[in-house]
């Protein structure tokens, strides 16, 4: 028989297991390399980091002025799975400029697959920008 | 006894924490806890196809040649929406106009609508009004650059109790100089599973 010590510690296991929905974040960090910058990933959600890793990081300008982004993302999982993510963008006071991107996506990426995750400046005033990844249901 | 006791009071407050339900409360409309349906478009799938279209439309360049002081002006024509879901197609058309007016090289013309219907009637006599005042007559200042035409398509598939629906965005934008194609996109937006879920 299972004593209620355990079955409280066990209880609680779960709920913070599913509770511990938090969000990790990339942010550019200027390297002298244009085109690739760096990169620093601030993760809170250890399990969404290992399905939803970024590896890589390439930006140019397109439509004439505005910067765009393209996010390498691996999963090292063994079967597929999905996490949502945004791209906010930032002026070059760290203001944040309003975007169609401002809406959670959700993406699905297969066992050790590396998918490519892209975004474009609302205007030639956002400069900079950070991408969240949050884990979903299933 | 008594550790059986104590398993048999936890297991009968279960139904009663269930049967309470969700209190309405407001969450975010661009947030990750909406509500998935498999039958119609919700409001996420709205925004990811927008955001997809606009992407793509930046992408291509078409709007490169253009600028804060020479802007782009775009006139919206025909939406069709070809799904069973009857929802008002603006709920897409005005997010592809939210961004192209925030770039900076995109006006959209509320006074020159499909079938000489303006969308603001009250703009579109004091443009007529201004005109006629200022000589400037025979209405052709103010065109559109390009025209957008958009059709929303429904694909339906099912596997046991499993269903799948496709919806299929295809957008097109046409310049009217040339009367051609500038820019052509297309995104689908599918959903799977045998039940509504909240949540993606």
């Amino acid at each position: 028989m299972i004593s209620p010590i355990c079955k409280l510690i066990v209880c609680n296991v779960i709920w913070i297991c599913t509770a511990c929905n938090t969000v990790n974040s990339v942010v550019p960090v200027p390297n002298g390399q244009p085109g690739s910058p760096g990169f620093q990933q601030v993760v809170t959600n250890g399990w969404l980091n290992y399905k939803a890793n970024v590896t890589d990081v390439h930006e140019d300008v397109v439509n004439g002025d505005q910067k765009r982004v393209q996010v390498s993302v691996y999963s090292n999982q063994s079967r597929a799975q999905s996490f949502s993510y945004r791209f906010e963008w930032l002026n070059a006071g760290g203001m944040h400029v309003d975007s169609i991107g401002d809406a959670w996506q959700t993406q699905r990426i297969m066992p050790q697959e590396t998918i490519i995750l892209n975004s474009i400046a609302p205007n030639s005033a956002a400069s900079t920008w950070r991408l969240q990844l949050q884990d979903t249901n299933n | 006894m008594r550790s059986i006791y104590n398993l048999f009071i936890q297991l009968s407050l279960i139904p009663l924490i269930v049967a309470c339900g969700t209190p309405a409360h407001r969450i975010d409309s661009d947030g990750t806890e909406l509500i998935t349906t498999v039958g119609q478009v919700d409001i996420q799938d709205f925004s990811e196809a927008a955001a997809k279209l606009i992407q793509e439309m930046t992408t291509s360049g078409v709007f490169a040649e253009y600028s804060s002081k020479k802007k782009a002006v775009l006139g919206i024509s025909r939406i069709f929406n070809d799904t069973t879901d009857q929802f008002d197609t603006d709920l897409l058309i005005k997010k592809i106009r939210v961004a192209l007016l925030h770039s900076g090289k995109v006006e959209v013309s509320t006074t020159i609508g499909l079938g000489g219907k303006a969308e603001d009637p009250l703009a579109k006599s004091a443009k007529d009004i201004e005109e006629f005042q200022s000589g400037k007559g025979n209405g052709l200042l103010g065109m559109p650059t390009f025209t957008l035409t958009c059709k929303i398509l429904e694909v339906r598939a099912s596997a046991g109790d499993t269903k799948q629906s496709s919806f299929v965005f295809q957008m097109t934008l046409t310049n009217t100089k040339t009367g051609n194609s500038s820019w052509e996109g297309e995104v689908a937006v599918t959903k799977q599973g045998t039940k509504n879920a909240i949540g993606f």
